[in-house]
């Protein structure tokens, strides 16, 4: 998002230079609950030391770097449980951190802007809220259930895993999750008169975009390495049976 | 509003090609995702995992072997095109959709792909434009509450026509639900907050 060109990443190089270049990396990092410190160590040391596949992890660290996966080379059925406690991490982080951030900051721009549209802004805020856990819930209670049932990994939920999941109803999900914060920020960008509320707009509007930068990989992952990985493994089960 | 990605498969053997293909292809301003595929026979499998809509191929790859080529089509009925940087016959070169030449200027790329993927051209410019008349009139409808059926029936007109109406306001608005519609045609003043009952 921020730079044009990144370095394509491997896993002999170091750490730090790597977020230096791309401080999305950072969350990366969180999402894998990888320490914050890295030292010198190089790609492969930290994710060996939190018993990681550093292919794994390299592939994502390169969605980042906005090279899109080609492919899920190098990774191994075990890498899918890794990616669904990932995924998880990645929800916690939306519903704990990013969304009360986000109505937090809508509450400062109302304060200094009492335009019925501030009102409105709101509204429409809580609905899309709803619809995202909703989504994430979707998820939660019927995808990763029934993707761990299907290759015997223990169950990372509470929920049991008795209902079929379709990944069809998976991607439109998101694609209605994404449009409706593009609308956000057209509304704020475009068409919502401002008051007192530069700064604070501002700031709005720089955490709606960080929200999409990280909601766009979560996507990627599941669609260009979460899915592929499942249906290869899927297939290769078919021919054993 | 986000278009639609197109996404390219590009079969070409040299990586030279490839990666000089592939940033010039990104650094277009289009929505492209590119992924590299070794051989055609890997198509069907790129299709599934990503949803390719265009492949880009050397026709070397498909050279005395296009019987296997035409079950890949067959099979993946999207649109080939030939990358063309040496002298094949017009008889291998009849198996693609379109060929481009490496010495074309980037803009013909661009405008081949988009041609063969059907991408709007006027999604961009619409966008700069303001609402019609007859536009701000199913806006209003669309504030107040009203359905596809009931506007059609208000305003005299069909379905098929609000329909089309309501998708312009979209492309042109960037905002598509009815929140988000309220929301604007407040910020336009084509509405007053007296004749909202929120």
């Amino acid at each position: 998002m921020y730079q044009t060109k990144k370095t394509y990443i491997k896993s002999e190089m170091k750490v730090a230079p790597l977020i230096f270049e791309n401080p999305s990396l950072l969350m990366l990092l969180e999402h894998f609950r990888f320490d914050l410190v890295v030292h010198d160590h190089t790609v492969e040391q930290l994710c060996l030391n939190h018993k990681v596949n550093p292919a794994l992890f390299v592939t994502l660290c390169n969605l980042y770097n906005s090279f899109p996966s080609s492919g899920i080379v190098g990774l191994v059925k075990d890498d899918i449980p890794t990616i669904i406690f990932m995924l998880r991490n990645t929800h916690n982080y939306y519903t704990q951190v990013k969304y009360p951030e986000i109505k937090q900051l809508i509450d400062e721009v109302n304060a200094k802007n009492n335009a019925a549209e501030v009102k409105l802004v709101e509204l429409f805020f809580n609905n899309y809220f709803d619809e995202v856990i909703e989504h994430l819930d979707y998820e939660e209670k019927v995808v990763f259930p029934a993707i761990s049932a299907k290759f015997g990994f223990p169950n990372p939920t509470c929920f049991s895993s008795n209902e079929k999941y379709s990944m069809s109803v998976y991607r439109d999900h998101h694609t209605d999750i994404e449009s409706k914060l593009s609308e956000l920020k057209n509304l704020l960008l475009k068409y919502i008169p401002l008051a007192d509320d530069r700064v604070e707009r501002r700031n709005l509007l720089l955490a709606l975009f960080d929200l999409e930068f990280d909601l766009t990989m979560h996507s990627l992952i599941e669609e260009t390495i979460l899915i592929p990985l499942v249906k290869k493994y899927e297939a290769e089960k078919n021919l054993e049976s | 509003m986000k278009a639609k990605n197109i996404n390219i498969a590009i079969i070409e053997p040299s990586p030279i090609v490839y990666e000089g293909l592939s940033t010039l292809l990104l650094k277009a301003g289009q929505h492209y995702q590119v992924f590299k595929v070794d051989d055609f026979e890997e198509i069907p499998q790129a299709f599934s995992d990503y949803g390719i809509d265009i492949v880009l191929i050397n026709p070397s790859q498909v050279q005395n072997r296009a019987r296997s080529f035409k079950n890949v089509r067959k099979f993946v009925p999207v649109h080939y095109i030939a990358l063309v940087y040496s002298f094949f016959s017009s008889e291998l070169l009849a198996f693609f959709d379109a060929s481009i030449s490496i010495t074309d200027k980037a803009e013909e790329f661009v405008q081949t792909i988009n041609r063969l993927a059907g991408a709007s051209p006027e999604e961009d410019i619409l966008q700069q434009e303001p609402l019609s008349e007859r536009e701000t009139e199913v806006l209003v409808q669309l504030v107040n509450g009203l359905s596809n059926k009931e506007i059609a029936d208000k305003l005299n007109i069909s379905i098929h026509t609000v329909i089309s109406h309501r998708k312009n306001i979209t492309q042109k608005t960037g905002i598509k639900s009815q929140p988000g519609l309220t929301i604007y045609a407040l910020s336009n003043k084509i509405i007053s907050i007296d004749n909202l009952s929120v």
